[in-house]
């Protein structure tokens, strides 16, 4: 092989998904029905890997059934592969997945590193900081991450998963790792369960109540505050700019004082962070590095999110603005109604009278909504946010339904005028509120944006038909 | 399969499904705008984003100083960079049917907003590597002020990439391990019933088994509800809200020591809109 120049590890940003499992989900295809775009996708069976555990190598590559929970009800986790990527010379095409006969006499070495630090960012100790490494290895066992902190008690770890490289074979012989989640449990600071005036619960027999919904007791409640630490809010305090938004999310009691949110000191299994890569190879060195995190499961597998951690990493790679002509209508049409395909599926999965702010057997404000933050950040009247009765369920999916076909048949697109700006979620009017995305929460607390980049492209996809030299706005 | 369409190799590489790894895996698959219970708050990848600083994730608050001689930067507020606004004013009705106006609060003096960093910097995300005019409040300011707040100051930040140079890969002084997540719900089991809001549907979904009702409206059960059946009748199909107050043995929905103990088994998969174990 030429000589490589460089080298990535692909892709470059991989998520888990925690489950307790022994097997990982098997690989699936999600695919649009071309006779209903707005049908639900179908999970096909995909080719997936079947590692044998005792080698570390490959031992099938077959289509399996596709469940998301094993027979004991456990759910089975999502365990990304991420493969060794390089090039020999500087053009876009020249990447390929190089396998061991591209590493003959060379040495390669992962390293992985994660971190859990929810308890740091409330409490700013940094001996809360959950961290942990495998160090740097070559082998193909599995590499556990033991997550460790200052405040922990002494010789205690959360599992935060293991990473494996696996161990390259003349049937399979291409270069990746493969990162395995924690199985999704509760860690916690004290075996019996405190209350919020620090006093022990007891049980009908008068005895300490044992927490139950710990997995193991990891942290030093002697070391750290995070046992009973308080975050307070108004209105007996002043708040405070330094709070997660929204503040207090973390598993706790109400305290003494209103306001007051007592923590139970709860630790989960999630973790984010990086796997590098070291390549000694022809007299040089050559690295990389990925990132991974481990989250929750994705508990509706055959739909996607409107607005998502690709759409943010598109925009911040390639701008905010979209050039018309590095699209053809046809990739403008598929991503435009990608985007509202999304929003459809997303609302096919809420309630949206409830969302609306509808009254619910007759009582007002019995959820979350934006119209309970509208009124709670602002003072804002309190209104439904679309008329009462044209909010079920079933007729707003008729809506999105209608949007698609106008998008298809080039009809005038009435609807870009009701897409949000990003700059206009402080428009609380009646009309502000109507836009869409309707009834969801944006990152700043306000009312859900597309991304720029989003928002021009259905734009520019609804308005083919008529002149795109004529549509020119500024997202 | 439908997916976007990256526009150069780089992109698309931020789509590269590996073989083996199900869609689930993927960054098109997580949700950005944010939520207590996700795999990510990504808003903490733009925290790092000016040399010298440090941002609340989701707010224009100055939480550290890096740099000795940016130190009358501290909890101050980010008003403008590069001339666009950061923050916005926040106008409706105060009673319904009522005139337009700010909507100040006591604690909102200013009626002032903070707009998500995502859509506001990617303005200026292109001169990475280059200084820009950063207007902060003059002073500390723990309430949010108006981008047109008149007492301010000035300072030439150096914007940094979001990505190590070349690659898709978010960059390595950017974001620590653990610092997507630190801003999540501690445990994310919680954030489950403790949200009660239902905007992240496609990942915790809300309204499921749903299905036109005898009286043409929509029937299904509340995720939660421990009752759920893909199979009920329609006439027993019923959304029960969460109930306020909460109480720890709610008879219908899955409780917090449910979620802690028992998650695995009691949440189910929503498939074609249908519960499945």
């Amino acid at each position: 092989m030429t000589k490589l120049t460089e080298i990535r590890i692909l892709p470059p940003l991989a998520i888990a998904r925690l489950g307790d499992a022994a097997e990982p989900v098997n690989n699936y295809d999600l695919e649009v029905s071309a006779n209903h775009p707005l049908g639900f996708r179908a999970i096909i069976e995909a080719p997936t890997l079947v590692i044998d555990e005792e080698t570390g190598a490959i031992a099938a590559r077959e289509c399996r059934p596709v469940t998301f929970k094993d027979p004991d009800g456990r759910i089975r986790p999502v365990a990304p592969f991420l493969e060794l990527w390089g090039r020999t010379g500087p053009g876009d095409d020249d990447w390929r997945h190089l396998t061991m006969h591209d590493l003959q006499g060379a040495t390669i070495r992962w390293r992985a590193t994660v971190g859990n630090i929810k308890v740091f960012r409330r409490t700013g100790d940094v001996h809360d900081k959950v961290e942990a490494t495998t160090g740097w290895f070559s082998a193909h066992a599995r590499m556990p991450l033991e997550g460790r902190a200052d405040n922990f008690l002494a010789g205690k770890h959360i599992p935060l998963g293991d990473v494996r490289y696996i161990r390259p074979t003349e049937q399979f012989p291409q270069i990746r790792v493969r990162y395995t989640p924690a199985h999704g449990y509760v860690y916690g600071s004290s075996t019996f369960v405190k209350k919020a005036d620090g006093t022990y619960a007891s049980d009908a027999l008068g005895y300490l109540q044992a927490d139950a919904n710990l997995r193991d007791v990891v942290y030093d409640s002697s070391k750290g505050r995070w046992l009973g630490f308080n975050e307070p809010i108004p209105p007996n305090t002043p708040f405070l700019p330094t709070l997660t938004i929204p503040p207090q999310i973390f598993a706790g009691q109400a305290g003494p004082n209103n306001g007051d949110w007592i923590s139970s000191g709860y630790l989960d299994d999630e973790c984010d962070g990086m796997i590098e890569v070291e390549l000694d190879i022809g007299g040089t060195t050559l690295r990389s590095f990925a990132r991974l995190g481990a989250g929750p499961p994705a508990f509706a597998p055959d739909s996607y999110p409107i607005r998502t951690v690709y759409d943010e990493l598109e925009q911040a790679l390639l701008g905010p603005t979209v050039d018309p002509a590095q699209y053809t209508d046809d990739e403008l049409q598929a991503d435009a109604e990608e985007i509202l395909r999304r929003a459809f599926e997303t609302v096919r999965l809420m309630n949206t009278t409830i969302m609306n702010g509808n009254a619910y057997d007759g009582k007002l404000d019995i959820g979350s909504t934006m119209v309970r933050q509208d009124c709670n950040d602002a003072a804002r009247a309190w209104e439904t946010i679309m008329a009462p009765t044209i909010v079920d369920n079933l007729a707003v999916q008729s809506l999105h339904q209608n949007i698609v076909a106008v998008l298809r048949s080039g009809a005038p697109p009435w609807f870009t005028s009701t897409l949000r700006k990003f700059d206009e979620i402080g428009d609380l009017t009646d009309l502000g509120r109507r836009k869409m995305p309707g009834m969801m929460r944006n990152a700043d607390g306000r009312y859900l944006c597309l991304t720029r980049r989003q928002y021009e492209k259905i734009r520019l996809a609804a308005t083919r038909f008529v002149s795109r030299a004529a549509t020119k706005e500024t997202p | 399969m439908t997916r976007p369409t990256p526009k150069n190799r780089t992109a698309k590489q931020l789509l590269h499904r590996a073989d083996g790894n199900p869609p689930s895996s993927l960054p098109d698959s997580a949700i950005s705008n944010c939520y207590p219970g996700l795999e990510f708050d990504f808003r903490n990848i733009w925290r790092r984003i000016f040399v010298g600083i440090e941002l609340h994730e989701a707010d224009c608050y100055v939480t550290q100083v890096n740099d000795d001689t940016l130190t009358r930067l501290l909890h101050c507020r980010l008003l403008k960079v590069d001339g666009h606004d950061m923050t916005t004013v926040l106008r409706g009705p105060r009673v319904a049917g009522g005139p337009t106006v700010d909507l100040a609060t006591p604690t909102n003096p200013d009626a002032a907003w903070f707009m998500e960093w995502s859509n506001s910097l990617s303005r200026v995300h292109d001169k990475a590597g280059t200084k820009v005019t950063c207007v902060f409040t003059a002073e500390p300011s723990n309430i949010e002020r108006r981008p047109d707040w008149p007492h301010t100051q000035v300072a030439e930040l150096e914007i940094r990439s979001l990505f190590e140079q070349g690659t898709p890969v978010i960059a390595r002084d950017l974001v620590a391990p653990g610092d997507l997540t630190q801003s999540l719900c501690s445990p994310w089991q919680n954030d489950y019933r403790e949200c009660a809001c239902y905007y992240w549907a496609s990942s915790r979904p809300d309204f499921v088994d749903v299905e036109a009702g005898p009286d043409g409206l929509s029937a299904g059960f509340n995720w939660m509800d421990r009752q759920l059946d893909a199979n009920a009748p329609l006439a027993k199909r019923e959304y029960l809200p969460d109930p306020r107050p909460r109480t720890p043995t709610d008879p219908v929905w899955i409780t917090y020591d449910e979620l802690f103990q028992h998650w695995q088994k009691l949440l189910r998969f929503i498939v074609g809109g249908k519960s499945q174990d």
